[in-house]
């Protein structure tokens, strides 16, 4: 039994690629795509490139339509990367057709296998198209129930006043990949039993990509150095990490440092009251031996949002979340509907959005049959 | 309670998917059933045939209920109920038992310890056993009988039909139910209970398919040589045909399930081909044209898949391939025009619409096919009920009907 490690399109095997080249035990990696480029340029250790009899490797150019016909003919490929499976993360960005295709065909045959899942996906742009927008929203609805789902927010990634400039962009882009990939590490240090939570109870002792539903709004934040001062770390006061702080509930830390440094979960705990809301939980993970590096910190802010049904919700609301939520700028007030126009619409939504797949051999047949059978006609206007 | 009373009343709960149904019938004395009324409320917060939201569906639920009170002037306080969703499983199990090498006469104990055995069964973590559907008692020498008792033999097997789901969506559905105060007598799958609306024993005898096309989700059950042979559940139904109409054409859900209800086929004619289905302005919605093409292949594309790939769990059954009974289509989905012509190209065997056998009373005649499944559980409990009052003739002609729903226990 192996872990596997799937970086699914463009922006899935940059994350890969990152974490190969940061990790010292880059085992179990696995880069997935229809375009030939992303898939041979790669570093993992095994490649799959979908569907080349197809498209020529030239990828889905977008298309879910196209990219499902690609991962159809894919099937017994795909299936075999499960075979022997014991654990199953997924990094994907949501905007594109491929890699959050894969993602959703793989989380799926994954949960029918009943095999520990995590997906980190990452979301559009705010400026990409709203199609785009609207096709992640699409895709983080079709993974499977049972999966942990990360979803890593790119908003503030770009500065708004100033234009960075191509290269600048590129850094960043790479930068803030670089920062998922450490992610990556941790998810993999954890299958590997390198990294373990800091025993505080049992909220630590769950591991949080063992845990179905979605945490949403994720936002990444790092430090590296020979001698951190936790209580002086620059990011502490930056804009970022204050908005990504207002809106958490959750905050996932990792500490690795190559000297033994007591008392830093609590210090780290104190300064994490201090700078998130009373809600949040914090859960704390270090490395058992540390790597010859500098000493490393690492934050993860989300917010909880279950896509299980309300029934099964594990707790309900509290007050103070429900102030939060209030607190959060309606952009467009819209005036109060008649009761007629409210049932309508939220009968508009697909009425088994809310309900585990139907998955036969993996394909999510919530999915319509004449997209998956001719993949053409969801094209017709 | 049959036979002890001069007048019974049953009532058959469905909380289906697009409609909760409520049916009661009184159970003469003699055993016949008449029909007392239907009632109806929709359901919007079930989806695939399992609750999403407790408190709107116990609404939806006591709407129905008190709907079936007012029409029927009968006081319901206890329901069987039907039980269905993607998470019900079912599989085959052999047992055996044996008997001594000197071999032995069978008694009815050695029947109830094979029915304590396929009780044992171990099940999945979570899972809990809804039926378990005797078929056929074997002898050591291979001979089939539906009655053993009485015969020598060295080893006694049984094959038995399981039939399981997970208990936490079984306890949810009974305590929306109980709840209301309304106790649940006894509750049974709902292909089965469809099954007891439309079969005769020939047909069940001679082998028959029931495929109940519903709104959440569709499911099938086979009976051959008057036992039941196979059953499934998919958790796809006529929501996704109309899901798949509103993806395709870009409208809402509720204008799709219109367009689906009155101009949806699954059968392209040349007459209309190259006709345009008007949809008129609505609301903030602009005037389209469809063109039946697009309504055709969308439904098209859906329906036969879900024929296939019900075809594909039956050609994995043994008996299949020898099978030639009917298939009876039932449910509101079998309403699509055209999905009988599909099936029999599907299936390559002869299909009918299903037509519910007959009730008496003032009832019968407004009997519709989404109903069949309600109707199955006052015929399944009028069985039930006969097990339960034994005694007289029925206990004699009953004995293998009794142990064929022995399966039944409280969750």
């Amino acid at each position: 039994m192996s872990i596997r490690i799937v970086g699914a399109g463009a922006a899935g095997i940059s994350v890969l690629d990152e974490w190969i080249l940061f990790s010292d035990h880059p085992e179990g990696s696995l880069a997935c795509d229809g375009e030939a480029s992303s898939v041979e340029g790669s570093l993992a250790s095994e490649k799959l490139l979908l569907a080349p009899d197809l498209v020529g490797g030239l990828g889905c150019f977008g298309s879910r339509d196209l990219a499902w016909r690609m991962v159809g003919r894919e099937n017994q490929r795909l299936d075999g990367l499960l075979r022997d499976c014991a654990g199953l993360l997924i990094v994907t960005g949501l905007a594109g057709g491929m890699g959050a295709t894969v993602a959703e065909a793989l989380s799926l045959k994954a949960g029918e296998r009943e095999i520990p899942t995590t997906i980190f996906a990452l979301l559009p742009f705010p400026f990409e198209a709203e199609e785009r927008r609207e096709a992640a929203e699409a895709a983080r609805e079709g993974f499977s129930a049972q999966a942990s789902v990360f979803l890593f927010s790119t908003a503030g990634l770009l500065p708004e006043e100033s234009a960075p400039g191509v290269a600048g962009v590129r850094s960043r882009l790479r930068e803030f990949h670089g920062t998922i990939a450490r992610w990556v590490d941790v998810w993999s240090g954890m299958a590997d039993g390198v990294v373990l939570p800091v025993g505080r109870g049992s909220e630590a002792e769950v591991s949080p990509f063992a845990v179905a539903g979605e945490m949403e709004d994720c936002h990444v934040f790092g430090e590296t150095g020979s001698c951190l001062d936790l209580s002086s770390l620059p990011f502490w006061e930056s804009r970022e990490f204050g908005q990504a702080a207002e809106k958490a509930d959750h905050c996932l830390g990792y500490i690795e440092a190559s000297e033994e440094v007591s008392g830093w979960a609590s210090e780290l705990e104190k300064l994490l009251q201090e700078h998130l809301p009373k809600r949040a939980r914090n859960s704390f993970y270090r490395r058992k031996q540390a790597r010859p590096m500098q000493n490393r910190l690492l934050l993860l802010l989300g917010r909880a949002h279950s896509r299980l049904p309300k029934s099964k919700l594990p707790e309900p609301v509290r007050e103070e979340q429900i102030q939060t939520r209030t607190e959060v700028p309606v952009h467009s007030p819209l005036p109060a509907a008649p009761e007629r126009e409210l049932a309508h619409s939220s009968a508009e939504s697909i009425p088994f959005a809310k309900t585990t797949a139907t998955v036969h051999k993996g394909e999510n047949l919530d999915i319509p049959a004449y997209r998956r059978r001719s993949g053409s006609r969801g094209e017709r206007k | 309670m049959f036979g002890g009373k001069s007048r019974s009343v049953l009532v058959g709960l469905e909380a289906g998917t697009s409609k909760i149904k409520v049916a009661v019938a009184e159970l003469g004395a003699d055993g016949s059933l008449s029909l007392l009324g239907v009632a109806e409320s929709p359901s919007t917060h079930i989806r695939k045939c399992e609750i999403t939201d407790f408190e709107m569906t116990q609404k939806a639920i006591h709407q129905a209920i008190l709907d079936a009170e007012a029409k029927t002037d009968v006081s319901i306080g206890e329901v069987y109920l039907a039980i269905s969703g993607a998470h019900i499983r079912s599989f085959q199990s052999r047992l055996a038992l044996d008997l001594g090498e000197e071999g032995t006469m069978i008694e009815e104990g050695h029947l109830r310890e094979l029915r304590e055995l396929v009780r044992q069964q171990a099940l999945p973590p979570g899972q809990i056993l809804l039926h378990d559907l005797l078929q056929t008692y074997i002898l050591d020498d291979g001979t089939a009988t539906s009655n053993p008792v009485g015969l020598f033999s060295r080893r006694l097997m049984a094959d038995y039909h399981l039939v399981s789901g997970i208990a936490t969506r079984l306890q949810t559905t009974v305590h929306c139910v109980k709840d209301l105060s309304l106790r649940v007598k006894g509750y049974a799958l709902s292909s089965y209970a469809t099954a007891q609306a439309l079969l005769t024993p020939e047909q069940k005898s001679f082998g028959s398919v029931v495929i109940n096309c519903g709104a959440g989700i569709t499911d099938y059950i086979v009976y051959r040589n008057g036992f039941v042979a196979h059953s499934g559940t998919l958790g796809v139904g006529g929501d996704h045909l109309t899901n798949d109409l509103a993806v395709a054409v870009k409208i809402p859900f509720p204008r799709a399930e219109e367009l689906k209800r009155t101009h949806g086929t699954v059968d392209l004619r040349e007459e209309t081909a190259h006709r345009r289905v008007s949809l008129p302005a609505e609301g903030p919605y602009e005037q389209r044209f469809v063109p039946m093409s697009l309504i055709v292949e969308v439904l098209q594309a859906r329906q036969a898949e879900i024929f296939e790939i019900i075809r594909e769990d039956l050609e994995a059954q043994p008996f299949w391939e020898s099978f030639s009974g009917t298939l009876f289509l039932t449910g509101g989905g079998s309403q699509l025009d055209g999905i009988q012509k599909m099936a029999g190209k599907v299936f390559d065997r002869s299909v009918e619409a299903a037509k519910p056998l007959p009730f008496q009373g003032g009832g019968s005649g407004e009997i519709r096919q989404d109903w069949t499944t309600v109707l199955g559980l006052l015929r399944y409990g009028r069985i039930v009920e006969r097990q339960e009052s034994g005694g007289g003739r029925w206990d004699r002609m009953g004995r293998s009907l009794r142990r064929l729903f022995s399966g039944i226990r409280s969750l």
